[in-house]
C-alpha cells in the first residue's frame, strides 16, 4: 500500500482518438493532485494504437499511463473493459478514478463500483479537497438539478465521474515526459455475454450539439414536428444546431441526440435560444452551462425567465420570423 | 417472460424548487406539504416496457421497491397499470443516498423472488439521478446488463435484442436472459390505469420484507454501508437578471432582441 | 227558385269498383311500412340496454309533451326561420291531406258530415296547404341546387323524395280539378272556386267538355293512387329518407331528459367492456338516433371544430355510424341481421374508430354541445362521441399523445395542467380564508377548480372572486389543498376510469365536512358538481359564481361603483349557457353595472360559439385550420366592443391567447372583474 495518492483517470476513446474529456479530467486530476500532494495517472484501454496514444496522453498531463492493448478491445464493450479496469484498479489502488459522464463512463462506473465495493458519485460538477482533512469533497446536482449535494467517500478508490465542460480543459503540452506502463489482463470469457450486432447513427448535420457556438432549441410550445423548421432555418442563419427539451424528443418531435437536460446532452454554447420551453430544472441542467440565454415564450410566468439573459414573451411563430428576416 | 421492475416513490420533479425544502435529518430533499410524491418516470417507463413484453410474449410481471411504507404507493401505481405482483421491502435505518445498498437488497429479494427472465429499472431515480442501481444490481446477481436501453424485442432463443442509446445513435445489441435493462424514455409513453388491473389490483396483498427475510449476508452489508458520506446538501440561489424585450407587438420585440444581441456583439 | 244543391262530393265519384283497389294496395304499402319498421328495429336492438336509474323513471307525460312540441309545432325545425317554415307548412299540408282522406272514409262509410260549409271550409283550407306545400317544396329544391347550403349533402334519393311528393301533391289536384271541369265549375261555379287548387288547374280543361273530363279525372285518380301506394313502398323498400317521418318522432319521445352536460356512468363492476369500440356498443337509443337523421346538417353548420377547417363534421360522424350499423341489414335477407345477437363474422363487428371513422375526427370535439343544441330530431352527437372515446381510452386502443399525457397528470398529480408552479392554497395566502380542515362551520364551499388555483391569469380571478366574497360579508371556506380536480377533464376525454375515482373522493371529502352548498366561478366544475356528482351520492346544491354575485347585489349584500364607460360583450360559456341554461344570470349582472354598455355577438346565449377550450381541448394542440378561439375573438372584436366578458377561466385563456395572436385590442375579463 503506497503512501502517495494517486489520481487515475480513464482516457476513453472516441472513434479510436482520445475522446475530449479527457483534457478536462486531466486538469481536474492536476488540481486535485497538487492539493494532495499525490500523482495524475491515466488508464488507457485500447485495441490498438496504444503507444501513440499513451503517449498523447502524457502530452495532456498524465505522468503515468497504464496501457491495457489488446485486439479484443477494439469494442469499447463494458464486459471485457470493466475487468481490465477492475483489476489495474486493484493493481494500482488510486485514491480517486475518475470517468467522463458519457453514456459509455456511466455504463462502466456502477460494474466497477460493484467489484471493488468502490463508492461513487456520478455526474459531478466541482471537486475540492478539505484543507484539515485532506478528503476529496465532489460536488453534485440532485433533485433534478433543484439541489447540491456535497460528498465525500469513506474508502479507496473514490469514483467518480465528472460532467462534461465541468472543468476547464488542461493545455495539451508536447514537452511533458511521463511512463507508461503496460498491464497484462486476463478476461474472464465467461463474463462476456452481449453480443453487439450494429451501430446506428442518426444523420448528423452540421457540427455536434455539444460542441456548437449557438445552439437553438424547442419545447412543448412548439406544439408540432413542423414548427422546428422556423428553428432549422434561424439555427441555419446563425451557424448553429437544432436542439429540444424531452417533450420534443418525447413527442418524436426530434431524435433523441438532439435532446438537451440532465439526461441528455450538455450544451455551452454562447448562445442558446430556448423557443416555448418552460424552464423545467432538469432541462436548465443542461443549457445552464451557456453564456448567453435567450428565452422565448408566449407565458411571462414560466420559470425560464428566472434563468435566461434575455427574453421575449411572445409567440414564437410571430417573433421568429421577425429574427430571420433581420438576421438574413 | 417473467419480469421484475424495480420501482422508487420519489418527491414530484415536475414541482418547481420553491416547492422543495432540505429536510430536518439534512441528508434528503423532500417537497412540501400538498405535492404528492409520485413514480420515478424512467421507472414508469420500466413498468411499461414489462407490460409490452407480457402483452406479446405473456409471462408476469413483479414490481419491486424499497422504501418506507409510504412506497407501497409505487407498487400500487404499477400494479394498477396492469402488473400482476408486488413487493415490498422495508427501509429502515438506511441513509439515502447508498446505492450499494440499495443494489444489494433489491438483488437479494430478487433472488428471494426467483425464476426471473428480466430484471427492469429506470436508468436513473428522478431524485437523486446518480443512475448506479441498475448495473450494481445487475453486477451483484451476476447476469448480463445493458443500460440507457430505448428498444426491447424478444427474440426467439430466449435472448433479446435491445437498443442502446449512444451519443449519435444507438447500439444494436443482443443479450441473453436473465439479463437487466435500465430503460430510458425514449423507449415508450407509459399507459393510464385501466379497468381490469385496478379490479385484479385490488385483491393484491403486498409482501413486506425485511433484511432478514432476504437473507442479507450480514459482513458484506457493513462493508457496504456508509460508502459515500454527504457533507451538505444544499439548495443554491439561482438569480439570472433576465431583460425581458419592450415591444407594442411580438415583431417589435423581436426587432429589439436581435437588436440588443447585436449590440453586446452576441450574434 | 232553383235549388243550389249542399256543397259536397261524392267519394269514388266517377270510379268504378276498380276504386276498392285502393284497399288492398293501402294494406300492402302499410304492412311494408310496419314491416320495413320491425326490420330495421332489429338493427336498433342490437343495441345494449340503456339501464335508466331508478330515479329518473320514464316521466312519459313530459315525455309526450316535448314529442308534440316538437313534432306538432315544429319548436327546434324552426330555430332555423326559413326552411323551418316550409318544413312546417309541407308537414301540416300532409297532415290535412291524411285528415281529409280520413274524413272521407267516415263520411262515405259512417257518418255524411263533410257537406255544406264544412266541406267547403275543409276543401279550402287543405287546397291552400297544397299549394303552399308545392311552393315549400320548390324551396326545398331551390335551397339544394341553386343556393348549395353547404349543410346540405345531396343525394339522389333527396331529390327523388323531394319529386314523389311534388307529384303526389300535384295529381292530387289534377284530379280535383278535372272533377271540378267535369261537374262543379259547370254547375255549381260558387263552390267551385272554395277548391281554390283544383279551380285554377282546371280552369284550363273547361272547355274540353265534361265526358273528357271525367275520362281524365278517372285516369288521374287512378295515377294518383299508384303514386301513393307506390311511394309508401318505395320507402317502406329502400328505406328512404323520408322514414324520419317516423322514426324521428320516436327517437324525440325516447330523447334524454337528464340535464344537457350530464354523461351516463359506466358501472365498472358490471360491465362486461367499456366505452364504445363496435358500432353495437352503443345502446338501442342510439342506434335508433342514427336512423333519425335526415341529414339536414345544422350540426355541422353550427360545429365550431367544422367550421374552423377541422375533419370533424357531426354529420359525418353520424351518417358513418349509421351506415357501419347497417351494413348488410336488408329488407328480406336471411343472413345478416336476422337475429338480434351479432354473430361472428359480422360486417358489424369491425372497430369503428381507424374505420369508418377517423380517429382526428374523435378528438376534433370541443363537447360545446352546439349540434346537439341545433338538431331538430335529437340526436345527441355529443355523448356518442364521449362513448367513442371511452372506447378508446378504457379499452387502450390508442389516443393523442397531449390527451395521454394530460390523463397520466390526472391520475398521478390530479389535476391537469403540467407544470404547475403554485400549490392549490398558494392564491389564499393573502386571504385570511379558513379551509374547512380548519373550521367545516361555512355556509358555502368556494370550490377554486384546477385551473382557477394553479395557472396565473386564472389565479387573478380567484383572488378579485375571494375578495368580493369577503367583502360582502359570505361565510365560506375552501378545500385548499384537499382539492382535487373535479374529473371533468378526464370524463370528457374518455377516461371514465378515472372522473369516477376523482369524483367519489371528492364526494367522500365534502360529505365528510357536511358541505351543503358549493359556488365555483368554473362551468365545468358546476356542471360536474351539480349534474354528475349526484349519481355517485354527491348531491349539493351549486350556484356559479356570476349567479351568486347577482344574488348578493339583489340582497344588497355588495354595492356597485360606477365603472369606467365602456362597450363590453358578452361570451355565453358552453358548460354555462347551452348545458345549464344560464344565459340571463351573467347579463342581468352586467347590465347591473354602472357604466357598462352591453351589445350581443351575433352566436350568443344557444347559438354561443365554442371558446375551443372544452373536450380536453384546453391541453391539446390544434394543428390543423384555423384556431377556434381566434374566431370566436374575431366575432367578438366585429361588435366594437372593449371587453370580452367571460364566466369560465378556459374561456378566458384561450381569449387572451387568441387577443394575444390576433393582437387585437379586445380584452378578456371574467365577469367578477368587471365589478
Amino acid at each position: 500500500m503506497t503512501s502517495t495518492k494517486e489520481i487515475l483517470f480513464f482516457a476513453q476513446l472516441s472513434n479510436g482518438a482520445l475522446h475530449r474529456n479527457v483534457l478536462e479530467l486531466s486538469a481536474l486530476s492536476r488540481s486535485l493532485a497538487d492539493k494532495l500532494g499525490g500523482t495524475v495517472s491515466a488508464l488507457l484501454v485500447s485495441g490498438s494504437n496504444g503507444e501513440v496514444l499513451s503517449n498523447e496522453l502524457i502530452s495532456c498531463g498524465a505522468e503515468k499511463v497504464y496501457l491495457v492493448e489488446d485486439t479484443s478491445f477494439k469494442q469499447p464493450a463494458p464486459e471485457s473493459y470493466v475487468q481490465a479496469i477492475e483489476q489495474v484498479c486493484r493493481q494500482v489502488e488510486p485514491e480517486l478514478f475518475l470517468l467522463g459522464h458519457t453514456l459509455h463512463g456511466v455504463d462502466l462506473a456502477p460494474r466497477l463500483a460493484w467489484r471493488l465495493k468502490a463508492p461513487l458519485a456520478t455526474d459531478c460538477i466541482e471537486f475540492a479537497v478539505d484543507v484539515a482533512s485532506k478528503k476529496i469533497l465532489a460536488t453534485r446536482p440532485v433533485y433534478g438539478s433543484k439541489g447540491l449535494a456535497v460528498m465525500t467517500a469513506s474508502r479507496r478508490p473514490f469514483i467518480a465521474t465528472l460532467r462534461n465542460k465541468a472543468i476547464s480543459p488542461a493545455e495539451k503540452d508536447e514537452s511533458r515526459i511521463g511512463d507508461i506502463i503496460p498491464i497484462k489482463i486476463n478476461i474472464d470469457p465467461a463474463q462476456l455475454r452481449i453480443k453487439l450486432i450494429d451501430r446506428f447513427k442518426e444523420e448528423a448535420i452540421g457540427p455536434k450539439l455539444e460542441d456548437a457556438e449557438v445552439v437553438v432549441s424547442g419545447g412543448r410550445g412548439l406544439g408540432k414536428a413542423e414548427n422546428f423548421a422556423l428553428l432549422e432555418e434561424l439555427a441555419k442563419i446563425l451557424g448553429g444546431v437544432v436542439g429540444g427539451s424531452r417533450v420534443a424528443v418525447d413527442n418524436k418531435w426530434l431524435p433523441s441526440t438532439r435532446q438537451v437536460g440532465l439526461t441528455g446532452t450538455m450544451v455551452s454554447p454562447r448562445l442558446y435560444i430556448a423557443v416555448g420551453i418552460s424552464g423545467a430544472t432538469q432541462h436548465m441542467a443542461g443549457c445552464s452551462q451557456s453564456k448567453h440565454i435567450v428565452a422565448i415564450n408566449k407565458d411571462p410566468e414560466a420559470p425560464i425567465f428566472k434563468r435566461a439573459h434575455f427574453g421575449v414573451v411572445g409567440d414564437f411563430k410571430q417573433v421568429l420570423p421577425t429574427i430571420i428576416g433581420m438576421c438574413k | 417472460m417473467n419480469i421484475i421492475v424495480c420501482v422508487k416513490l420519489i418527491p414530484d420533479p415536475e414541482a418547481p424548487v420553491q416547492h422543495y425544502r432540505i429536510d430536518s435529518s439534512g441528508n434528503r430533499m423532500e417537497t412540501v406539504q400538498g405535492v404528492k410524491p409520485v413514480v420515478s418516470p424512467f421507472d414508469e417507463n420500466a413498468v411499461e416496457a414489462a407490460l409490452q413484453i407480457k402483452e406479446s410474449h405473456g409471462g408476469k410481471v413483479t414490481v419491486l421497491t424499497l422504501g418506507p411504507p409510504a412506497s407501497q404507493e409505487a407498487l400500487k401505481r404499477a400494479l394498477r397499470m396492469g402488473a400482476d405482483d408486488a413487493v415490498h421491502i422495508e427501509r429502515a435505518g438506511i441513509p439515502e443516498p447508498s446505492p450499494h445498498i440499495t443494489a444489494y437488497l433489491l438483488a437479494k429479494a430478487i433472488e428471494k423472488i426467483g425464476s426471473y427472465d428480466l430484471v427492469l429499472c429506470g436508468r436513473q431515480a428522478g431524485d437523486w439521478d446518480q443512475g448506479q442501481v441498475g448495473c450494481l444490481m445487475a453486477e451483484c446477481l451476476g447476469i448480463a446488463c445493458v443500460s440507457i436501453v430505448k428498444n426491447i424485442e424478444v427474440v426467439g432463443n430466449g435472448s433479446l435484442r435491445v437498443q442502446r442509446l449512444t451519443e449519435d445513435g444507438y447500439e444494436l445489441m443482443e443479450v441473453p436472459t436473465p439479463s437487466l435493462l435500465t430503460v430510458s424514455n425514449e423507449i415508450n409513453l407509459p399507459r393510464l390505469t385501466n379497468v381490469a388491473a385496478m379490479l385484479k389490483a385490488a385483491k393484491v396483498k403486498i409482501p413486506v420484507w425485511s433484511k432478514e427475510d432476504i437473507a442479507v449476508d450480514t459482513n458484506l452489508y457493513e462493508s457496504l454501508e456508509s460508502l459515500m458520506h454527504i457533507e451538505r446538501l444544499y439548495i443554491p440561489e439561482v438569480s439570472t437578471e433576465c431583460h425581458i424585450m419592450m415591444g407594442e407587438t411580438a415583431e417589435d420585440q423581436a426587432v429589439n432582441l436581435v437588436k440588443t444581441l447585436r449590440n453586446q456583439k452576441i450574434i | 227558385m232553383e235549388v243550389i244543391p249542399l256543397a259536397g262530393r261524392e267519394v269514388f265519384w266517377n270510379i268504378s269498383a276498380w276504386g276498392n283497389l285502393v284497399y288492398p294496395l293501402m294494406a300492402i304499402a302499410l304492412l311494408l311500412f310496419v314491416w320495413a319498421i320491425y326490420r330495421r328495429s332489429l338493427l336498433w336492438r342490437r343495441g345494449k340496454a340503456v339501464g335508466r336509474n331508478k330515479d329518473d323513471g320514464w316521466q312519459v307525460s313530459i315525455r309526450i309533451r316535448k314529442m308534440l312540441a316538437d313534432v306538432l309545432a315544429h319548436r327546434r325545425i324552426l330555430r332555423e326561420p326559413i326552411a323551418g317554415t316550409l318544413h312546417l307548412i309541407l308537414f301540416w299540408a300532409f297532415l290535412s291531406f291524411f285528415a281529409l282522406t280520413s274524413a272521407d272514409f267516415i263520411h262515405h262509410y259512417f257518418f255524411p258530415f263533410l257537406k255544406g260549409r264544412i266541406y267547403l271550409w275543409f276543401s279550402l283550407i287543405v287546397d291552400l296547404f297544397g299549394i303552399l306545400a308545392l311552393f315549400a317544396i320548390v324551396g326545398f329544391a331551390f335551397q339544394r341546387h341553386v343556393l348549395k347550403l353547404s349543410r346540405l349533402d345531396n343525394r339522389p334519393g333527396d331529390m327523388v323524395a323531394l319529386l314523389i311528393l311534388f307529384f303526389l301533391i300535384l295529381s292530387g289536384f289534377f284530379v280535383e280539378g278535372h272533377r271540378l271541369a267535369a261537374t262543379e265549375m259547370r254547375e255549381t261555379p260558387a263552390y267551385a272556386l272554395w277548391s281554390v287548387g283544383g279551380w285554377i288547374y282546371g280552369r284550363f280543361f273547361l272547355n274540353w267538355g265534361a265526358e273528357a273530363n271525367k275520362t281524365l279525372h278517372r285516369l288521374w285518380w287512378f295515377l294518383h293512387l299508384f303514386l301513393v301506394a307506390g311511394a309508401g313502398i318505395y320507402v317502406a323498400l329502400s328505406f328512404s329518407k323520408l322514414m324520419h317521418a317516423i322514426v324521428a318522432p320516436i327517437n324525440i319521445f325516447f330523447r334524454s331528459l337528464r340535464p344537457r352536460g350530464e354523461l351516463l356512468p359506466i358501472d365498472f363492476e358490471t360491465a362486461g367492456d367499456y366505452g364504445v369500440s363496435r358500432i353495437n356498443d352503443f345502446t338501442w337509443k342510439q342506434l335508433l338516433a342514427l336512423d333519425a337523421c335526415t341529414r339536414c346538417g345544422r350540426c355541422q353548420e353550427n360545429c365550431p371544430a367544422h367550421l374552423s377547417g377541422k375533419l370533424l363534421s357531426p354529420q359525418k360522424i353520424i351518417q358513418d355510424l349509421k351506415g357501419e350499423m347497417e351494413k348488410g341489414w336488408s329488407l328480406f335477407s336471411n343472413t345478416n341481421h336476422n337475429h338480434l345477437k351479432p354473430e361472428e363474422g359480422d360486417a358489424t363487428e369491425s372497430l369503428l374508430i381507424g374505420e369508418s371513422i377517423q380517429s382526428e375526427s374523435l378528438w376534433d370535439c370541443t363537447s360545446c354541445g352546439a349540434c346537439v343544441e341545433a338538431c331538430p330530431v335529437c340526436v345527441e352527437h355529443v355523448d356518442k362521441m364521449i362513448d367513442m372515446r371511452r372506447g378508446q381510452v378504457l379499452n387502450e386502443r390508442g389516443m393523442p399523445q397531449t390527451v395521454q399525457e394530460t390523463l397520466r397528470s390526472m391520475e398521478i398529480r390530479g389535476y391537469p395542467w403540467r407544470g404547475a408552479e403554485y400549490l392549490r392554497d398558494d392564491w389564499a395566502k393573502e386571504f385570511a380564508i379558513k379551509t374547512l380542515a380548519m373550521d367545516s362551520q361555512g355556509d358555502w364551499l368556494l370550490w377554486v377548480g384546477c385551473t382557477g388555483a394553479l395557472v396565473d391569469r386564472n389565479m387573478e380571478v380567484t383572488k378579485k372572486f375571494a375578495g368580493i366574497l369577503i367583502k360582502a360579508g359570505v361565510n365560506f371556506r375552501i378545500l385548499g389543498n384537499e382539492e382535487t380536480c373535479c374529473g371533468d377533464p378526464a370524463r370528457r376525454m374518455g377516461h371514465e376510469l378515472q372522473f369516477q375515482m376523482m369524483a367519489q373522493q371528492n364526494i367522500e371529502i365534502m360529505k365528510g365536512y357536511g358541505v351543503k352548498r358549493i359556488v365555483t366561478p368554473c362551468p365545468h366544475c358546476y356542471n360536474t358538481l351539480k349534474n354528475e356528482y349526484p349519481k355517485f351520492g354527491g348531491k349539493f346544491e351549486v350556484w356559479h359564481h356570476s349567479e351568486l354575485l347577482k344574488h348578493l347585489i339583489n340582497e344588497k349584500q355588495l354595492s356597485m361603483n360606477m365603472a369606467e364607460k365602456k362597450q363590453i360583450t358578452y361570451h355565453d360559456p358552453c358548460y354555462l349557457g347551452r348545458y345549464n341554461n344560464i344565459f340571463d344570470a351573467p347579463r342581468e349582472l352586467l347590465q347591473s353595472i354602472p357604466g357598462l354598455e352591453l351589445v350581443e355577438m351575433k352566436h350568443c346565449r344557444e347559438k354561443s360559439f365554442c371558446c375551443g377550450g372544452g373536450g380536453g381541448h384546453a391541453w391539446m394542440e390544434e394543428p390543423v385550420g384555423r384556431r377556434i378561439n381566434q374566431m370566436r375573438m374575431e366575432q367578438a372584436a366585429q361588435t366594437g366592443a372593449a371587453v370580452i366578458c367571460v364566466a369560465c377561466p378556459f374561456c378566458l385563456q384561450m381569449m387572451e391567447d387568441a387577443a394575444k395572436n390576433l393582437e387585437s385590442s379586445v380584452k378578456a375579463m371574467d365577469i367578477c372583474e368587471l365589478l
